[in-house]
């Protein structure tokens, strides 16, 4: 799975896990995508999970891509507390 | 003076009938006896009139006997003291001061930690309790030559267990926190990297303290740390290649506690997106 949001200037951005991090969390895939969304997204960020089959390998045009809500758009939440201090963050972004 | 006694022969006493005793009285107390199974009981033996060897008996069968302190419930050779005053457990001719000898080829893991182990440390001070060993030299009363290897058990909450080991160092008298290594396999140190990572565009090949690469535009990614850096002055450094194309990069194109940005970019006219970047990152 991956991540699709609207990134810098307007293009889409594609947020890819390093498996080693999915690998210690628990959960559903989706609910491990979402936590990873959580930390790594600012909060407030509209994003899509998207499967592994969509095929981004042609990269062109890639400052052309755009990224357009789906039907299950969505957006990036807070971490708690714990999380923060277990991954060294002092806030939210 | 009342005595029995015989001369130049044998006295025998003798409790005539089946388990008839042989009684000994003081005053018209009984003081000891030897039962008609041949068990001898006193009420007390004065140690200092004893002399010969005792007889070879189990140690299971020994109770209060010892040092105040010390339980034992072995029935064989635990613990040998050599004639040098050297303590040997499970070797009877120890070489070191204390020598440990066991023959195992299991590595410590999850509830075979401890008997897989020559030496178990177990700290019941909950969160953050602290097993250590110490070295010590010259002045070793709180301020001398020392280093030391400890376990810090972070989390003791069950199924959640988690525990750090540190090695201090010390140097003019200072102590140094020369390594930890994190619950998670981190390593905290100057000479430990503290994130590497070998990626593509859309795949991460693998990687250390990395949650995700970002690809914002052509060539342009963010590493998102699993773990944040404590400042901005980490150093990183960086190769790539592709097999059909000629490369610019990586270069660093901004650092941040949470993510560094790297450009790394196919020269024009070159879309085969095999492009592989490296990166590794040393820091606080």
């Amino acid at each position: 799975m991956k991540i699709i949001f609207e990134g810098e200037k307007e293009i889409a951005s594609v947020l890819v896990p390093a498996p080693k991090f999915l690998a210690q969390l628990t959960g559903t895939d989706e609910e491990k995508m979402i936590h990873l969304a959580n930390k790594d997204l600012p909060t407030g960020t509209k994003y899509e999970i998207i499967s592994d089959d969509v095929d981004l390998s042609d990269r062109e045009f890639r400052n052309a891509w755009t990224y357009t809500a789906g039907s299950d758009e969505k957006t990036s939440a807070d971490l708690s507390a714990d999380d923060l201090a277990k991954y060294n963050m002092k806030e939210n972004l | 003076m009342s005595t029995i006694k015989s001369s130049d022969e044998h006295l025998t006493l003798n409790a005539d009938g089946s388990s008839k005793d042989i009684k000994f009285q003081a005053n018209g107390v009984e003081k000891a006896s030897i039962s008609s199974a041949g068990a001898f009981t006193s009420t007390t033996i004065d140690a200092t009139k004893l002399t010969g060897a005792l007889p070879a008996i189990s140690g299971a069968a020994l109770t209060g006997v010892g040092v105040a302190g010390i339980s034992s419930s072995a029935d064989a050779t635990a613990i040998t003291i050599s004639s040098a005053e050297k303590v040997g457990i499970g070797t009877t001719s120890p070489e070191g001061l204390l020598s440990l000898q066991h023959s195992n080829t299991t590595a410590p893991s999850g509830a075979n930690g401890p008997t897989a182990s020559a030496i178990q440390i177990h700290n019941t001070g909950g969160a953050n309790a602290i097993s250590a060993i110490t070295f010590t030299g010259a002045d070793h009363s709180g301020d001398g030559a020392m280093a030391s290897i400890y376990a810090k058990h972070t989390n003791v909450s069950e199924n959640s267990e988690s525990s750090a080991l540190h090695f201090l160092t010390s140097h003019n008298e200072a102590d140094v926190n020369a390594l930890e290594i994190t619950s998670d396999g981190r390593g905290l140190s100057q000479f430990t990297a503290k994130a590497w990572c070998s990626f593509n565009d859309t795949t991460i090949n693998d990687s250390h303290n990395i949650s995700s690469m970002t690809d914002i535009e052509t060539g342009m990614s963010y590493a998102n740390f699993s773990n944040n850096m404590p400042n901005t002055d980490y150093a990183v450094s960086g190769m790539a290649y592709s097999h059909y194309c000629d490369m610019h990069g990586p270069y660093i194109a901004g650092v941040e506690t949470n993510r560094v940005k790297i450009l790394s970019l196919l020269k024009t006219n070159c879309n085969y997106g095999d492009r592989t970047t490296h990166i590794v990152i040393f820091g606080d």
